[in-house]
């Protein structure tokens, strides 16, 4: 694979192409898709980045909504300018995901995974039954100001890959190692000071909040918003995106973010092959190929592609 | 008066199922510390051959309504088993133990299986007639008879459980793997071999809680997924794992759903679960009756 | 022959110099209906080597994360450097100064070596160059520099042991407890790991309260020695004392001498 510095800079290229991609292009379409993979795999970065404290979090579909509302609402309703509106979002989101850190991290076991679950659900519940947010027809009329029309793509890919290199950059620091330690076993660190609860907490609120600007994103390039958009499905293709490119390297969910947003402009119409899809590659990544695309490369690195998987 | 009578039988009927439900789901926790977000297809799955070979039974070979449903309900019972078997065989065994894993398995198997029913048996819903017709009376209330053998059918089964797990020999290896699976394992219970006992009993409640939810709602592909959140609250506040908590859990969120319903409205009724799901975590996170983790 | 209570804390002072760091007072731990630890005082002093002993199931590794923090006491008295820390938890604790190691499960054993011990000076140290240096310094003391980026579940176990020790010495603890640190170490490196333990007393400052098995090992390295016994304190003294006890011989051999 490439060396550190050499990778980060092929990501940076990327994504400036992809910044040229969505302002030349001509379609809006194309720009659509380009915004499509980098929400996605916003997603997907934010779900493996919780993994790293060893949770799986379902409730990033939660807070990808919760950003997504607070924009509608600080957009359509309180009537703040864009930026504004934008930034209420990560704000908002991570002050409700401290809260709900603080409550859920410190139970062990499954405990953090159903809660998560089931407040994903409650808060769509919360949507549906609140006329304030549109119920069930959920909220319209985001749109970014006019001056800005052109350029919004470009805006958004900029933010969603701000995103992810802020991620990556925490994930490589010594709070990063800090957050692998924990996984690894927390009794280690619990034993030389540190904060074990409290860094956990700060985990789920850098990536809660982190999807809730995503959200916050997803909300002016959609335009509309509804509840429907933010069940745990979100979270689980997410997931699945994680899986398939694997949860080694953070470029594990962004590859497969982007291959699976593409396939899946294919499989749209497809029922319930889509959903049959989606379950036999989850299933199919975790018991055949359980490090992903990401793994794969490096057993191939490490010449060992033909020996049996570790782990 | 009458009013609360409705809605205590109205509890105890839903209760009824959900208790089932859950137990099966503690239970495949309990002896293999994993959560099974597919619990629900197999519930899904009963409701669907109930629904089925009701209609192939007494429609095409004219068979009198009792009988085809014991034979459906012993169909979906053996069908679910199989199914069971082929996931746990092909899948569950390598994630035992392993949380996310198995999450991760068990999502997938979701999605896998309810596209599946969907191609199989269609978007449309279909009720089975009643098989015991009827109404009775009782403490001023009225009920249908079938909707009272509900009741005593999962009562009995859920009776039938407690005496499995607490009298006898594979209970008693369900319990000890549940408590500490390695010193099970060090006083010669074959671990591997209990938990796939469990989760097959865990599948089979599953199974007989559909096979008995379809005598009283139109059966679809996605029954069984409403029931998931439910059923996680359940164990939570009953404690992973405990079959008395199951019971407990079950009865006290129908109770919740029945009056809360009725008095308020569903969605309220489900964010009042919800609120007291995060209240119990704060205050007691091992829920009424589980086991303090370390 | 017995030795009353008060004899034994006696002895607990008698030939202890410098001021206490660490003092328990009637500790106890039940769990249900299992009395793990009950009555335990003792005081650990500045600068010494203090043992703790005793057959298996006495009550040592209860008694060890309860000075740790890692459980609370159900009753009795804690205080460390003046401070009362009944009850407080082990990240509060091992801030203030009491680091443990533990005796199994002791590592990171998917990260390097270099990363464990980095994670030790997290606390302590804010800048990378800080905690590299501190790395570096700890690895060395611990004969772990040539080994930095291997990956520490893959160590061969008398360095794994060495580096369990690197992590709690990289906290900068006022006092180090060690638990059980020679487990599976053979000859030579018992005898390093007690060089170990004597520099980090005299070169280092830092004051150890050790459990172990080794019998000889202890006898060697310990000032003083506390014997366990179903969770109460048997004896306490320094090693040629401890060792001619009857109490003690009784509780190891099971019979009288």
């Amino acid at each position: 694979m490439l060396k550190g510095n050499q990778g980060l800079i092929l990501c940076i290229l990327i994504a400036i192409g992809a910044i040229c991609f969505a302002l030349f292009s001509g379609d809006p379409y194309y720009a659509q898709v380009v915004i499509w993979v980098f929400t996605n795999a916003a997603l997907a970065v934010t779900l493996r980045f919780v993994l790293l404290i060893g949770e799986l979090n379902i409730a990033t579909a939660a807070f990808f909504g919760i950003g997504a509302y607070t924009t509608a609402v600080a957009s359509t309703i309180l009537g703040w300018p864009f930026f504004i509106s934008l930034l209420a979002a990560p704000a908002i989101a991570g002050l409700i995901s401290a809260l709900f850190g603080w409550i859920t991290l410190r139970t062990k076991g499954p405990y953090f995974l159903l809660i998560s679950f089931a407040f994903t659900e409650i808060v769509r519940l919360i949507y549906t039954r609140t006329d304030a947010l549109g119920g069930n027809s959920g909220m319209i009329g985001m749109f970014p100001p006019i001056e800005l029309d052109t350029y919004f793509p470009a805006i958004a890919i900029t933010i969603l890959a701000a995103i992810l290199f802020g991620l990556y950059a925490v994930e490589r620091s010594n709070l990063g190692r800090v957050f692998k330690a924990i996984q690894n076993n927390e009794d280690i660190p619990r034993s030389v000071g540190l904060n074990v609860i409290g860094l956990k907490i700060l985990c789920f609120v850098i990536a809660s909040t982190a999807v809730g600007l995503a959200g916050g994103v997803h909300a002016y390039t959609n335009n509309v918003i509804a509840p429907a958009d933010f069940t745990y499905f979100v979270a689980v293709l997410a997931l699945a995106y994680v899986k398939i490119g694997g949860e080694g390297h953070i470029i594990g969910p962004i590859i497969g973010a982007t291959i699976l947003t593409i396939a899946g402009q294919f499989l749209h119409s497809f029922g319930p092959y889509e959903n049959i899809f989606y379950g036999a590659i989850i299933i199919g990544a975790l018991l055949l190929v359980p490090g992903g695309i990401v793994g794969l490369g490096e057993r191939i690195k490490a010449g060992t592609l033909i020996g049996r998987a570790e782990r | 008066m009458e009013l609360q009578v409705q809605l205590l039988i109205n509890t105890l009927q839903i209760g009824s199922v959900y208790v089932l439900f859950a137990l099966g789901l503690t239970l495949i926790f309990g002896v293999m510390k994993i959560v099974n977000f597919a619990h629900g297809t197999f519930f899904t799955a009963a409701a669907l051959v109930v629904s089925t070979v009701m209609s192939v039974s007494v429609e095409t070979a004219g068979l009198p309504i009792w009988f085809s449903y014991l034979i459906a309900f012993t169909l979906a019972l053996l069908i679910v088993c199989m199914i069971g078997f082929v996931v746990y065989f092909f899948g569950f065994q390598y994630v035992l133990k392993d949380l996310n894993g198995s999450f991760i398995l068990s999502i997938g198997l979701l999605l896998l299986l309810n596209g599946t029913y969907l191609i199989l048996y269609g978007g449309v819903p279909r009720s089975i007639p009643d098989v015991v017709p009827g109404n009775i009376s009782l403490f001023g209330a009225s009920l249908t008879i079938q909707r009272l053998l509900l009741i005593i059918v999962a009562a009995i089964i859920t009776i039938g459980l407690y005496q499995l797990v607490h009298r006898t020999k594979l209970g008693l290896s369900l319990r000890a793997v549940a408590e500490d699976q390695e010193a099970a394992m060090l006083q010669g219970i074959p671990f591997r071999r209990v938990a796939f006992y469990g989760f097959l009993i865990g599948a089979t409640l599953a199974a007989c809680a559909g096979a008995l939810m379809a005598t009283v709602t139109p059966v679809t592909t996605v029954i069984g997924d409403d029931f998931l959140v439910k059923a996680f609250i359940i164990i939570i506040i009953g404690g992973l794992g405990s079959v008395l908590g199951a019971i407990l859990g079950g009865l006290l969120i129908a109770l919740i759903e029945s009056f809360g319903g009725y008095y308020f409205d569903p969605s309220t009724a489900t964010l009042a679960m919800f609120v007291l799901v995060v209240v119990l975590l704060i205050v007691r996170p091992q829920g009424i009756l589980g086991h303090a983790e370390r | 022959m017995s030795e009353t209570h008060s004899d034994m804390l006696s002895a607990n002072h008698k030939d202890s110099k410098g001021k206490i760091l660490l003092k328990a007072d009637g500790l106890e731990r039940k769990f249900g209906g299992l009395t793990a630890v009950a009555n335990f005082s003792f005081e650990l002093c500045d600068g010494e080597i203090l043992g703790l002993i005793g057959p298996n199931g006495a009550g040592k590794s209860t008694t060890f994360n309860l000075i740790s923090g890692f459980i609370p006491p159900t009753s009795g008295k804690l205080s460390f450097l003046g401070q009362d820390i009944s009850g407080k938890n082990a990240t509060y604790i091992s801030r203030m100064g009491l680091v443990r190691t533990f005796q199994h499960d002791s590592l990171l054993s998917d990260m390097s070596v270099a990363d464990n011990i980095i994670i030790a000076t997290t606390h302590r140290l804010k800048s990378t160059a800080a905690r590299q240096e501190k790395m570096r310094e700890t690895a060395k003391q611990t004969g772990l520099e040539d080994y930095l980026d291997v990956t520490a579940g893959s160590l061969p176990h008398g360095l794994q042991r060495m580096l369990s020790i690197a992590i709690a010495l990289a906290a900068e603890p006022k006092v180090l407890c060690l638990d059980e640190p020679l487990t599976g170490l053979q000859g030579v490196e018992v005898g390093a790991a007690l060089d170990l333990f004597e520099m980090i007393r005299s070169e280092l400052g830092i004051t150890i309260l050790l459990v172990e098995h080794n019998m000889r090992a202890v006898m060697r390295i310990c000032d003083r020695i506390l014997v366990l016994n179903h969770g109460r304190l048997l004896a306490a003294g320094t090693p040629e004392e401890v060792s001619q006890n009857e109490l003690v011989i009784e509780a190891y051999l099971g019979h009288k001498k």
